[in-house]
């Protein structure tokens, strides 16, 4: 067992050299050089001291551990390939290697031997049980103590003292800072300096043109202090991983098909009952949501990263953890870990067995912790160019490991629906509710629990990290007088009662019962249904509850099963309906306002999210609905925002039959642009007056930690007077676009505030007749209205641009090629190439806003 | 919004080709070599037909690299508007046996799995349609990100299974 004070009997005293990074570590004490005990941090042990339970034990066992202070631990042996960099400590209960060029910014303690290849180096200390050997001009920063011998190659740097059991060798032109204290002897080859004392405790072989600066003492009556013995954290780790997967199993993730694709995760607990593999050249997004969570993945075999599959963080607050818990208690199990060629991961890596990484790899914490990996009964090994934590980071494992065991909260037990509260689904109004314990009977890939009812727009389904509300698709629309079909996935068999509110009057009557004790089988089961005569066109919701024994209402509890509440679309029969980009993402449009002037190209002074839906029978679009919401205002100019339908008359539209919403409040005056002939809908004339900046910020949503929720939505539906023949619509995305509130000044080209006309449209879009023509020309804006080109530089560059995601704009003043590299490839080759250059996997997520 | 995953099982009577911007995606075996082809059929197939097709598909040349070192260098080639979005046509055309009321959904997240049956978000649609007629004839904007499409046939007839087909861009 490892001390937590290691004392060395020492006269060394004030003479004794350490430099500053060793001196964090080590303490004098009585004329004894001690390495202090690790820190421990008090807020933990309050924090754990209070729960209690075995989870929390193990946790405590961890802080109290050496583990706590490492960033890379194995029973095995530990080896970094050529050039690799750890920015932690490495701890192993056998042999370190280092192989050339290898750097490890924090200590190296290992069980046995510690070699570091030719140029290797080490920030902090070496302790080894048996032998320390260093490669040509290899350098330690810190001190060296050796169990039985150090060998220390030409031309090395050690900028401490050199402890070791038996012999210390010193090859030529090597420089020690601090003392040398040898159990049996020291020889010193040509040319060396030592800045300290030189004790042997037999025999002194000193080559020519050696310095000593201190006293050279053969026959030395110091005694070296024992050998370092590691402890090995087999029990320690696995009590760990065993109290990680006690936390849940949360949502499971199909070993056969997750990863195969791009991912993306929001916090939570996840689990497989096989492997995890990240396909190569995919990504797995984990999407914090910007506020702290917690990813544990719970890995029954083994973690394996393909060539180049990568962990990406997106709005991951520096509070957040990400645990690998590779269990391996899989039958047959190794429990291994591998990251091939250009693989790249975040956060701590539990694995049963051994982590292996090819070159070019990377595994890092969140902000500056180190991350890193500990194998509980095998080796580590990464290949050349590896990066494990970045230099000067923080061994951050216990405390994050603790954390998410103390932040785990007590288990709710009821699934509740999430519909409006005229539905009844709070526990207050008998909502729809199912006990989740001993439940084996839901619909979709599982069923979590709440304390009560997140209703929409809230719903933990949208807020927390698990949407259960996956057991039933809408596999046709529901169109009035038409018969309907729904897929509903059952864990078993049992029974579905459900209910659409056909009538949109906000309960489920007793004739809006479309499955009534249904019995369904385990996996998939179609179910057919009739949309009556008298349903209502527009937004309704459905419930459905799958029960042991059906024959359920709409409200109540029940022992087992669940409930499912789904928003649906009414329409009218035969209707057809597009959506771009479709039913339910968001496109963007960013603009740069500085028009005619060209700005810093960052794309972010407004940013809008949107999607366009058309409702078209017979030929002829009868609706259309817009939908959105504000993602970011970078600017200090006051914008408005719109949208102009081309080609379109402002009579088309059934201007008393709008239905326009801003954050779900209805709004009393008509969007539709008053005196124009054109059809113009203004979804606001100041985006300002419905976003503000965060404290300490200047704008909405794109500098560094200015995040915030978004702030404004809106959703617009727009009956035509008469259909508008399919061919007569504009294409998708229609004309979104950018006005100048009136009273604000905008641009010097203009001299008074330009007002509404003042326009910035996508390129090659005409404004509408609200804008000034004559504003065309001025500064750097080169439109030919006479040849159709509109808003764009001498050089082609627009003002606007178009993207069919929700897209991750650039930080402010960030020029978007930065943000995006492939931005300019697209552009030179037409769109052919790099087409998709707005997509997150594309972006270089340091200089995109992350919320 | 709710991520509604269904596994759907369906007899492999339509398989998906893979590659290129667009498919033509038929079952009728073609004629040995040398055979003359049949006389096309004016009415309806024997096996309803799916086809996706971009609209205006441009040619690709080779590759330009690009020096930019910002976008004030950038300079956009004439006529490039910078769209972000290629529009297809889509063309269903249902088999002799096939005129029942039926349900049709494009969408874009979706996932093959070895048997062949599809999982599908049907809140990823850029189309849902009744099929009212024989065919189907419209077109759709498809934004660059999207990787791949599934349309999916549902029939109001309880004993016939859906059909479904994809094109991987």
């Amino acid at each position: 067992m490892k001390k937590s004070n290691l004392c060395v009997p020492s006269d060394y005293g004030v003479s004794f050299n350490v430099n500053s990074l060793s001196y964090a570590l080590i303490a004098y004490k009585s004329g004894w050089l001690c390495r202090s005990a690790k820190p421990i941090n008090r807020f933990i042990f309050t924090l754990l001291f209070s729960l209690g339970s075995s989870l929390q034990a193990a946790a405590q066992s961890l802080v109290d551990s050496d583990l706590n202070n490492q960033s890379l631990y194995a029973s095995g042996y530990i080896t970094a390939g050529a050039r690799t960099t750890v920015g932690g400590n490495v701890q192993s209960a056998t042999a370190v290697t280092l192989a050339a060029n290898a750097i490890v910014a924090g200590n190296v303690e290992a069980g046995s031997a510690a070699t570091l290849g030719a140029d290797a180096g080490v920030v902090g200390y070496i302790e080894a049980g048996s032998t320390v050997t260093l490669g040509v001009a290899a350098i330690v920063n810190g001190y060296i103590q050796a169990g039985t011998t150090a060998t220390i190659g030409a031309s090395a740097i050690i900028d401490g003292s050199v402890v070791t059991g038996t012999t210390a060798t010193f090859d030529a032109l090597v420089e020690v800072s601090g003392d040398v204290l040898a159990g049996t002897t020291v020889t010193v080859g040509a040319g060396s300096i030592f800045h300290g004392n030189v004790d042997a405790g037999t025999t002194t072989t000193i080559g020519a043109g050696v310095q000593i600066d201190g006293i050279l003492t053969a026959n030395s009556s110091l005694v070296p202090p024992p050998p370092l013995l590691v402890t090995n954290q087999e029990v320690l780790i696995t009590s760990m991983q065993i109290a990680l997967k006690d936390l849940g199993t949360g949502t499971e993730l199909v070993s056969t098909t997750f990863g195969v694709n791009n991912e993306t995760l929001e916090a939570g607990i996840y689990s497989t009952i096989d492997y995890l593999t990240i396909t190569g050249g995919k990504t797995l997004t984990l999407d914090g949501k910007g506020v702290d969570g917690t990813w544990i993945f719970n890995i029954a075999n083994y973690l394996s990263f393909a060539i180049d599959a990568k962990v990406i963080l997106l709005n991951v607050t520096d509070n957040s953890t990400i645990i690998w818990n590779v269990m391996g208690d899989k039958v047959g199990s190794a429990g291994y870990t591998q990251l091939g060629a250009g693989a790249e991961t975040t956060g701590f890596i539990l694995a049963k067995g051994f982590v292996q990484t090819g070159a070019n790899t990377v595994i890092e914490g969140i902000a500056n912790d180190c991350g890193g990996a500990y194998s509980a009964t095998n080796f580590i090994e990464f290949g050349a160019d590896s990066v494990v934590g970045q230099t000067g980071c923080t061994n951050g494992m216990a405390a994050s490991i603790s954390q998410t065991i103390a932040d785990a909260p007590l288990a709710a037990t009821l699934d509740f629906g999430d519909a409006p509260a005229s539905y009844a689904s709070l526990a207050d109004d008998n909502g729809a509710r199912h006990s989740t314990e001993n439940n084996a009977i839901f619909m979709g890939a599982g069923v979590d629990a709440e304390f009560d009812s997140y209703q929409f727009p809230l719903s933990d389904d949208v807020t927390d990290d698990n949407d259960d509300e996956d057991g039933v698709a809408f596999v046709t629309g529901l169109e009035v007088s038409n018969a309907a079909a729904l897929e509903l996935t059952a864990s078993t068999s049992a029974f579905v009662d459900a209910w659409i509110d056909f009538d949109g009057n906000g309960v489920f009557g007793s004739d809006e019962k479309i499955a009534d004790a249904h019995a369904v089988i385990q996996g998939n089961n179609t179910i057919f249904y009739d949309v009556p005569e008298w349903a209502e066109v527009g937004s309704t919701w459905a419930r459905f509850r799958l029960s042991s024994i059906g024959g359920l209402e709409p409200t109540g509890s029940f022992s087992d099963g669940e409930v499912e509440d789904h928003q649906v679309d009414i329409t009218e029969l035969n209707v057809s309906i597009q959506y771009y980009p479709s039913a339910s993402e968001w496109a963007t449009i960013a603009f740069e306002d500085n028009w005619p002037s060209i700005g810093d190209y960052d794309f972010n002074d407004l940013v809008m999210n949107y999607r366009i839906s058309e409702y078209t029978l017979n030929g002829e679009v009868i609706r259309i609905k817009l939908e959105g919401q504000i993602a970011a205002v970078g600017a200090l100019h006051h914008n408005g925002f719109g949208f102009h339908l081309p080609g379109i008359l402002r009579s088309s539209i059934d201007e008393n039959a709008i239905r326009y919403t801003i954050n779900d409040l209805p709004q009393n005056s008509s969007p539709l642009e008053a005196e124009r002939n054109q059809a113009i809908l203004i979804i606001t004339n100041d985006v300002w007056d419905f976003v503000s900046p965060g404290e300490s910020c200047n704008y909405y949503r794109t500098e560094p930690g200015c995040g915030s929720d978004i702030q404004m939505v809106f959703s617009m539906t727009l009956p035509m007077t008469d259909a508008i023949p399919s061919a007569q619509m504009p294409e998708f995305p229609y004309d979104p676009f950018l006005f100048a509130t009136e009273g604000y000044d905008h641009s010097l080209a203009f001299g008074l505030p330009p007002g509404r006309a003042y326009e910035i449209h996508l390129p090659d879009k005409a404004p509408t007749e609200a804008f000034r023509t004559d504003f065309f020309g001025r500064r750097d804006d080169r439109s030919e209205p006479q040849n159709g080109r509109y808003f764009v530089s001498a050089n082609g560059m627009p003002w606007a641009i178009n993207v069919g995601v929700e897209m991750h704009y650039s930080l402010e003043y960030m020029d978007v090629i930065y943000a995006y590299p492939l931005f300019s490839s697209f552009i030179a080759n037409q769109g052919l190439v790099d087409a998709d250059w707005y997509i997150l996997e594309n972006a270089n997520t340091n200089n995109i806003f992350a919320n | 919004m709710n991520k509604l995953y269904i596994f759907v099982c369906l007899s492999m009577l339509i398989t998906a080709c893979g590659g290129g911007g667009s498919d033509n995606i038929t079952a009728v075996p073609l004629p040995p070599a040398g055979e003359p082809l049949p006389v096309p059929i004016q009415s309806q197939p024997a096996i309803t037909e799916f086809s996706l097709e971009e609209s205006n598909p441009k040619e690709a040349g080779d590759t330009i690299g690009s020096s930019a070192k910002s976008s004030h260098e950038i300079v956009v080639p004439d006529g490039f508007a910078l769209s972000s979005e290629r529009s297809f046509d889509l063309r269903i055309t249902r088999s002799q046996d096939d005129n029942q009321a039926a349900y049709l959904s494009l969408c874009s997240d979706y996932k093959q799995h070895n048997d062949g049956s599809y999982s599908i978000n049907y809140d990823s649609c850029l189309l849902r349609t009744s099929l009212s007629d024989i065919n189907y004839e419209g077109v759709i904007i498809v934004t660059n990100d999207t990787a791949g499409l599934v349309a999916a046939l549902w029939f109001m007839d309880e004993s016939k299974e859906p059909l479904i087909t994809d094109w991987r861009f």
